[in-house]
């Protein structure tokens, strides 16, 4: 029994053991197995819960529906370390006359293990309707999500920042149509693109150093001034921070010092209202480039300064310290010195005039491969095919011959096609098509540049441009928004912009309007003389002006090409040098040799026309003005994996500039002023013209 | 396996002689050449951007080549045309003592590679109709494999008719264009998904928007799955019908004459 029993735990235990045996390699096997999908799944599962994201839309939060914004997106990675895009989705479009448009805005994203990192975009925020998307993505898989509610975060008045550790410019506040809504941003989230300002309807320093900003944001700042933002720069005890090189660059005066103000002259100055009780401590100013628009006695208390098209004042007073703190009469001053325009015009303007890049594509003439060469290939190949049947192959020594005879000509002529037909007549692939506008600021460094970007391809598939150059703002012609033919966008910000369609379809042409600030420096002055203009003319822009042409009281004069880094004075004859043109016709100077027909527009013209009905224009480029014109290349240009592209392009420089009459200095530059008459910046009366000649006068030999 | 198969080997010395078939596939050919002809874009590129609508030559010479291989194929299979030097299937199964699967396999091999021929005698056409249409790769490859698997269900349509009605020429024309003409057109416009026109028009045309080609090739699959099962059933009633011919003339056949016929 015992052996028994002995064999029997024996055999049960052997049996056990096999048993254990085979179960535990299982359990091994799918311990190993539960292990690897861990350790696959884990780490993503991990990485998909480790990132979270938050988002700052506008300043402190708020911005105006239909304008730029700033997103400031910050992310911040929990887990492993983390390489992927971040993308933000923007709906608008107007649902009513087609599908809501959808853009994407990506940026690259790089993350370590416990980090954060904020990036920023510009968007547009059409209304209020759908949230603002925001996606971390990263191996095709989506690890974090979040959406912004915009309903609870917008202000329908224009914005007015105050950047100031203290001041409280409250009483500026207004809810009305024109209405202002004041915000006090951190500086360091301040807008790194010019367009990001544009709900912004000026902006008030206050003991804040710009040195603080980054490049990035002190060029968008420069920029957004330069195309007509306003900056009011308040002084105070703490001078020393106007002096530095950033704020002395844009200031129109440079503070000396303190200078002690007696309450009788502060109140004659600014009024009676004003409680002063003790002596009240300004700025001292010298080195004065602008226009003093207060002073009291021999001391200037506010002076502004045209920079571009918009303007920075200096108070030289602390705006929120004694005596101003507590007055009642501030609200007065300040929106008297701002001068704020009525109505803020949207980044995106109407355009019903016919398309730029199609006229820029129809004066290309691009052409299919002939019908004629198609004809006669077809006609060589199937006679070819007649004569193999035709031609006997007879007798034994040229039967091998029969099956070449037979294949010979599709053997021939099916590379002979493709070449033929493709790569040699009919290249396959994208093209990019850009027409520019630029026009220069006056006084500032800085231009506008107009965009018209375009993309299509002979082939249907993704189409991705890759560029630099500029970093324009781009959007869909609002043309193609009331038509219904909204496609979606993605548009990649960083170090290598790129704009991405996803529309596949061939031979579409994909259209985005654009618009930027870039450094273009190009001064002129016309002067208005008994013979005819004498233009002076400084191309520091770096680029070549090529067909230049000024237009200037009923005449047109071709000035050829202007070399980079040429100054130019040439006094221009109207009896020689002039080509009589109307109101309408000069035009006609903007046709290239290149150029169409005469019933065709010019790309450049239906820019500029629609710049000029843009700005209520009528008689471009208006009496006492004159206008200096040429063509150059376009700043926009492929990079990257689009830099072999096919490209056509044009580019067209307007710089719009006030005449000078007759004997006034020739060293002045010529430019628009911010305000008529004002003496300080050298801004004449117009001068008289002389009568104005037919439209039917424009004849001239290009 | 094609080398030692006699009907396929038929076939590629077909292809080397001259005969009417050739002529009759350099008519195609004329076909799909009028049909460049027809739909070579005659606009300006700018024309052609602003109409938002690229040309559509290679989608009308796929159609022509789908029509037109169909076309021959069923004729093909009818035996009304015949390479030369060719025997047909009758001929194959009642005087050689081949087995059937082997004489079907062939058959079916011999058709893949005539229609090959035909595609060889189209690709300058549809190459040059390629260069200026802008189709991709891709959707061109499912269109050729569409053509092929579509004559392949014409060609064995065309060999059930021709066993069925026997050397009746006239009715076997009809009976072809009529099957043609039906399939081609109610059918077509009923199931559009057996339509070759549709998939084409599907695979280069219009319909090629906003989403890449990998969301439209369920529905090409769906056409060649369809047709690709189509001609499996049809053969399987050529199988059964040549299997019937061989059991009615059983015992009544020498096995002798087609080898030597078959010999070059």
């Amino acid at each position: 029994m015992v052996a028994n029993g002995d064999m029997f735990t024996v055999q049960g235990r052997c049996g056990q053991h096999r048993a254990c045996g085979e179960q535990s390699r299982l359990q091994r096997l799918a311990g190993v197995l539960l292990l690897l999908a861990l350790s696959c799944a884990l780490p993503r599962a991990m990485a998909a819960g480790a990132v979270d994201i938050a988002a700052v839309v506008g300043f402190t939060d708020t911005f105006r529906p239909g304008h730029w914004t700033p997103l400031t997106v910050t992310v911040t990675n929990r887990g492993g370390d983390l390489s992927g895009e971040l993308e933000v989705q923007v709906t608008g479009g107007d649902e009513l006359r087609g599908r809501p448009l959808v853009t994407s805005h990506r940026r690259d994203l790089e993350l370590h293990r416990d980090s954060r990192k904020s990036l920023q975009f510009t968007v547009l925020p059409q209304g209020l309707a759908h949230p603002l998307v925001i996606r971390v993505r990263s191996g095709g898989r989506e690890l974090a999500r979040a959406e912004i509610d915009l309903r609870t975060r917008f202000a329908s008045e224009r914005l007015l920042l105050v950047l100031s550790r203290n001041a409280d410019l409250g009483f500026l506040n207004d809810s009305s149509v024109d209405g202002l809504r004041v915000l006090y941003p951190h500086p360091e989230l301040l807008p790194v693109h010019w367009r990001g300002y544009d709900a912004v309807a000026a902006i008030v320093l206050r003991g804040v150093s710009l040195e603080r900003l980054s490049t990035s944001q002190f060029e968008a700042l420069h920029k957004w001034i330069a195309q007509g933002g306003i900056l009011a720069v308040s002084g105070g005890a703490d001078y020393a921070l106007l002096r530095s090189p950033r704020l002395a660059a844009l200031l129109p005066a440079t503070p000396l010092g303190m200078k002690r103000m007696d309450a009788a002259a502060l109140q004659r100055a600014f009024s009676a209202s004003l409680d002063v009780s003790r002596p009240v401590h300004v700025n001292r100013l010298g080195a004065v480039r602008g226009r003093v628009r207060l002073r009291a006695g021999d001391t200037a208390l506010i002076v502004e300064r045209a920079l571009g098209l918009g303007r920075v004042l200096y108070l030289a007073f602390d705006v929120a310290g004694y005596p101003f703190d507590r007055w009642e009469g501030m609200r007065g001053l300040w929106l008297e010195s701002l001068r704020l325009p009525a109505t803020m015009t949207s980044g995106v303007a109407e355009s019903a005039s016919p398309s730029p890049l199609a006229a820029l594509i129809r004066a290309e003439a691009i052409y299919f491969p002939a019908f004629s060469t198609a004809f006669l290939f077809l006609i060589l190949y199937l006679g070819l095919l007649l004569a193999s049947e035709a031609i006997p192959v007879r007798g034994t020594r040229r039967r091998w011959l029969a099956p070449v005879s037979r294949w010979a000509a599709p053997v021939l002529f099916a590379p002979a096609a493709w070449l033929l037909f493709g790569p040699a007549a009919f290249p396959r692939g994208a093209t990019a098509a850009t027409v520019a506008l630029i026009e220069p600021f006056p006084d500032s460094g800085y231009a506008r540049l107009g965009l018209e970007l375009g993309v299509f391809s002979n082939r249907s598939g993704a189409l991705r441009l890759e560029y630099q150059g500029a970093e324009p703002v781009l959007y869909p012609p609002r043309q193609a928004q009331r038509e219904g033919k909204v496609e979606d966008w993605g548009l990649g910000a960083g170090p290598r912009p790129f704009i991405e369609t996803s529309d596949r379809r061939r031979y579409v042409l994909h259209a985005l309007e654009g618009e930027d600030v870039i450094a273009f420096h190009l001064d002129a002055s016309v002067h208005d003389e008994t013979m005819g203009p004498r233009l002076v003319l400084d191309n520091a822009s770096g680029r070549t002006l090529e067909d230049s042409w000024l237009v200037f009281d009923g005449y047109a004069y071709e000035l050829g090409s202007i070399a980079a880094g040429a100054r130019v004075e040439r006094r221009l004859a109207r009896r020689t040098h002039g080509v009589e043109v109307g109101k309408t016709s000069w035009w006609q100077v903007l046709r290239t040799s290149s150029g169409a027909s005469a019933q065709m527009l010019a790309p450049a013209q239906i820019m500029l026309e629609r710049r000029s009905r843009a700005r209520g224009e009528n008689g471009y480029p208006g009496a006492g003005h004159a206008l200096l014109i040429g063509y150059t290349a376009s700043p926009l240009q492929p990079a990257g994996a689009s830099a072999g592209w096919p490209r056509r392009e044009g580019a067209l420089v307007a710089l719009r500039v006030a005449a000078i009459p007759g004997d006034a200095s020739a060293n002045k530059t010529g430019t628009e002023s911010v305000e008529r008459g004002d003496g300080e910046l050298g801004n004449p009366e117009p001068p008289q013209l002389r009568g104005t000649a037919g439209d039917g006068a424009a004849q001239q030999g290009k | 396996m094609m080398r030692s198969n006699p009907l396929v080997t038929e076939v590629l010395v077909g292809l080397t002689r001259r005969g009417k078939a050739q002529l009759d596939a350099l008519g195609l050919v004329l076909l799909q050449a009028a049909a460049v002809f027809v739909w070579w874009p005659k606009d300006t590129l700018a024309q052609v951007l602003e109409s938002q609508h690229g040309p559509h030559t290679l989608t009308a010479v796929i159609m022509a080549l789908g029509v037109t291989t169909a076309y021959f194929a069923l004729r093909a299979g009818a035996e009304q045309i015949m390479l030369p030097g060719q025997h047909g299937l009758r001929d194959w199964t009642l005087a050689t003592p081949l087995g059937l699967g082997r004489i079907l396999r062939g058959y079916v091999l011999g058709q893949f590679v005539h229609s090959l021929h035909l595609l060889v005698l189209s690709s300058p056409l549809l190459l040059m109709a390629f260069t200026v249409s802008g189709g991709e790769w891709d959707a061109f490859g499912w269109c050729m494999a569409a053509t092929l698997v579509q004559a392949l269900f014409y060609r064995l349509c065309g060999a059930i008719t021709h066993l069925a009605m026997g050397q009746h020429g006239t009715e076997s024309l009809y009976t072809i264009r009529t099957l043609l003409t039906v399939v081609y057109i109610p059918v077509g416009w009923f199931a559009p998904v057996t339509s070759h026109l549709a998939f084409t028009w599907r695979a280069l045309g219009e319909s090629m928007t906003t989403q890449p080609a990998i969301v439209e090739t369920p529905d090409l699959v769906g056409f060649l799955a369809i047709y690709a099962g189509l001609s499996v059933l049809a053969a399987l009633a050529v199988h059964r019908m040549l299997l019937r011919e061989r059991r009615r003339t059983a015992g009544r056949h020498d096995g002798a004459g087609i080898g030597e016929a078959v010999a070059p």
